[in-house]
């Protein structure tokens, strides 16, 4: 009955649930979906994570390659970040080239992490003008279901602490290339950036609901055009806000959402380190 | 970092220069200058567009960015996206199901706060298109410098030393946010300082529309 | 032609199994909400994800009046391989890979059930090592059953080469990427085993007449073998899934 009621009344469904101040799913507004975090599971990547935020699943696996730094950058290596919403992900995207949304998508999380300058590009440089690693990051979203911008950078972070860098031995010279893969060193993370989205619900003209961690249907419920409000945090500092879409909001509202957002981070914190101290699931 | 209302009330946007009706054939256009940034922008619409991307239940919105070399990049879509979304906020597009509105930019000159010069112009264009309205929007930036103090709508030299831009764009009715896109890293404090100056300083941006939809209504009548 | 170092003087392979002996197959069904239908498969280290989408409206050029258009999309995630794969879908054999994909699913599939529609498979490599056609298959088999499309059987592949151990020559089963790059004959099989026709046949490098039958033999054997393992997986995701899904929907 709950099914039919959804189909023909979408609107007056959704607003039902949100005057008992309750979610679809059965969640409370603040309320974030379980995160489980897996790493290292795909032995061909240099790195890889699977995160599962609720039912959003993304996989992403690191793959390096050397290459020559660019002449006006001698000392700078490169990290290359993609974002794939392949139409396996989502009814919602045909086969073919990368829809607008995954290139907006793109664009989010490579500013969040070029924002919150969590890698320094020096540190891929092996010799300046000679020789530099390239960092190819690529997510591959396999079940889409909201909030995909968190998923993203926990995964990427995630691959990022367990990458480690085989050392290299450039010979200026001969300019031969050896590369040691048994001795492999930690790459230099600096902070721990996490993205927390929300959906920003208009209820009755006046009232604005912030919803932590949306999922598709509630994204859709707002404006359709992915999550309205995304807040990233490294280090304790903001490192990105994007507003986007759905309601307006208002100073209080703002306040609230970054206080959501701090509360968030420090959750995601925790399952990330937990994951990497026991290289298992958990949360 | 301590605000005083003095100094909020102390605040300057570079000087704003605007011509309307500057293409012919499109249905409403603007270009505007703000300081040494120029941006063009054209609307068509409402118009007849393919079954596929129809909606039954409002207008179609379009938006298609060209920056000056012409190259489509995925930074572009970003910026098509950030535009798109605040235009479907502020336009009443369920007067128009099964149309299209087709927004089109041309960059002109970028010397910082370009996107902010962009969409102030896209909304002086949507009004002089005639398309019905919810409310007007007035973008403004910010910008923090390496001191971490507040820079209302910065200059192109004050953006080389600054360490974090901000561009928050409001609606003309309660003063509420619409969008917000940042770059770079910055404090909780400098963000909420940016914020309201720049709520405060959207009255500049609302006046200066107020002024020049007088001056062309004048001409007209 | 068998290449030479395929088999140890034991008759182990280069991976310790024995010639007859398949790769461990661990799967899981309904793996994803978004989906109609959705698997999970591995095949010793080749990791595959299936999804179903359909059967719905199909685009008027594609059409049939007849039967069920069924359209497949094989992709490799760019960290999939030992190289860096640039493109992740398009390329020939990707595009070769869906081609075979659809030919052997179509036979499986109850195609005359659903005319003027559209059944979508997008198939997904996470990790490749050897065999990602019949993972695939296997796979998309499951993910099928998942979204309970009607098939006329399991659809099944298996991949077979073969090696010499001193003067006799042994058939293996189920080819690793190891044995794949070794440069020995590699037969693949897409068949209904339970109905013994061959959906799609597909051989590699040169192989002596009289050594096909055997090759052959093998390989249908592995499809067999597969489909038991596929088979029990799709009992035991029924037995708890039932009243898993109940809870979920009330």
């Amino acid at each position: 009955m709950s099914e039919v009621y959804k189909l023909i009344h979408p609107v007056k469904h959704f607003n039902d649930y949100i005057s008992i101040k309750t979610r679809l799913d059965g969640r409370n507004f603040d309320e974030h979906r379980n995160i489980k975090l897996n790493v290292n599971s795909i032995k061909t990547a240099d790195a890889s994570a699977v995160v599962k935020c609720g039912n959003t699943t993304v996989v992403c696996g690191i793959k390096l390659e050397l290459a020559v730094p660019k002449a006006e950058e001698p000392d700078l290596g490169f990290l290359i970040t993609n974002v794939e919403l392949p139409a396996l992900c989502s009814s919602k995207y045909r086969p073919g080239p990368p829809s607008d949304y995954a290139q907006v998508i793109n664009n989010i999380v490579s500013e969040i992490i070029k924002n919150s300058k969590c890698i320094d590009l020096k540190d891929l440089c092996i010799v300046p003008d000679k020789l530099a690693w390239v960092v190819y990051c690529d997510m591959v979203c396999i079940d889409h279901d909201g909030s995909l911008v968190d998923a993203c950078i926990i995964a990427l972070i995630a691959s990022f602490k367990t990458l480690l860098l085989p050392s290299v031995n450039y010979d200026t010279e001969t300019e031969e290339i050896k590369v040691e893969t048994n001795e492999r060193i930690n790459l230099k993370i600096h902070g721990l950036p996490v993205a927390t989205s929300f959906a920003v619900y208009e209820h009755f003209q006046s009232q604005i609901i912030l919803l932590t961690d949306p999922t598709n249907y509630e994204e859709e419920m707002c404006g359709g055009n992915g999550s309205n409000l995304i807040i990233s945090y490294n280090k304790g500092l903001l490192c990105g806000i994007q507003k986007l879409g759905g309601g307006s909001l208002s100073t209080e509202n703002n306040e609230e959402a970054i206080r959501l957002a701090e509360q968030h981070t420090i959750a995601v914190e925790k399952v990330i380190n937990a994951c990497l101290e026991g290289k298992g699931t958990n949360k | 970092m301590v605000t005083d209302m003095k100094d909020v009330q102390d605040f300057k946007l570079k000087p704003m220069k605007c011509e309307f009706n500057f293409l012919s054939k499109s249905d409403g256009s603007a270009i505007l200058s703000q300081g040494d940034t120029v941006s063009l922008v054209s609307v068509n619409g409402p118009l007849d567009i393919k079954m596929t991307s129809q909606r039954i239940d409002k207008s179609t919105l379009e938006v298609l960015f060209s920056n000056k070399n012409g190259k489509p990049s995925v930074e572009n879509r970003y910026k098509e996206n950030i535009v798109k979304q605040t235009c479907e906020a502020a336009i009443l597009g369920s007067l128009y199901p099964r149309t299209g509105i087709n927004v089109t930019i041309q960059e002109l000159e970028d010397y910082g706060g370009f996107l902010a010069c962009t969409l102030n112009c896209t909304c002086l264009a949507l009004l002089n298109s005639g398309v019905s309205m919810r409310n007007v929007f007035a973008a403004v930036s910010c910008a923090v410098d390496n001191q971490g103090n507040v820079i209302l709508d910065p200059t192109h030299a004050q953006l080389q030393t600054s360490t974090a831009t901000m561009t928050f764009v409001f609606d003309s009715r309660d003063k509420s946010l619409i969008t917000c896109f940042t770059d770079g890293c910055f404090s909780q404090d400098a963000y909420r300082e940016a914020l309201e100056r720049s709520r405060s300083a959207s009255d500049l941006v609302f006046a200066f529309y107020r002024d020049i939809i007088r001056k062309y209504c004048n001409v007209i009548g | 032609m068998p290449a030479a170092d395929l088999l140890s003087s034991q008759g182990l392979r280069l991976d310790g199994r024995r010639p007859n002996e398949l790769r461990r197959i661990r799967c899981k069904l309904g793996v994803f909400t978004q989906p109609d239908g959705s698997a999970y498969l591995e095949q010793g280290n080749t990791k595959v994800l299936a999804a179903v989408y359909g059967p719905h409206q199909a685009s008027k050029s594609k059409m049939s009046t007849e039967a069920v258009v069924v359209n497949c999309q094989y992709s490799m995630a760019t960290f999939s391989t030992g190289e860096r794969k640039n493109r992740p879908r398009g390329d020939r054999k990707s595009q070769e890979m869906s081609m075979h994909l659809r030919q052997a699913l179509t036979a499986a599939i109850k195609t005359e059930m659903y005319p003027r529609s559209q059944i979508d498979i997008y198939i997904e490599v996470l990790q490749a090592d050897g065999g990602t056609y019949c993972a695939s298959v296997n796979a998309a088999s499951l993910a099928l059953i998942d979204s309970g499309i009607p098939l006329r059987a399991y659809v099944t592949a298996c991949s077979a080469s073969l090696g010499r151990q001193s003067a006799t020559h042994e058939p293996l089963v189920d080819v690793s990427h190891i044995e794949e790059a070794a440069d020995g004959v590699c037969l693949t099989v897409a068949s209904l085993p339970s109905t013994g026709s061959i959906a799609l046949l597909e051989m590699s490098n040169r192989l002596h007449m009289d050594h096909f039958n055997i090759v052959l033999t093998r390989a249908m054997q592995g499809c067999r073998d597969i489909e038991v393992i596929l088979d029990g997986a799709v009992r035991q995701h029924l037995a708890e899934g039932w009243t898993k899904q109940d809870v979920i929907t009330i």
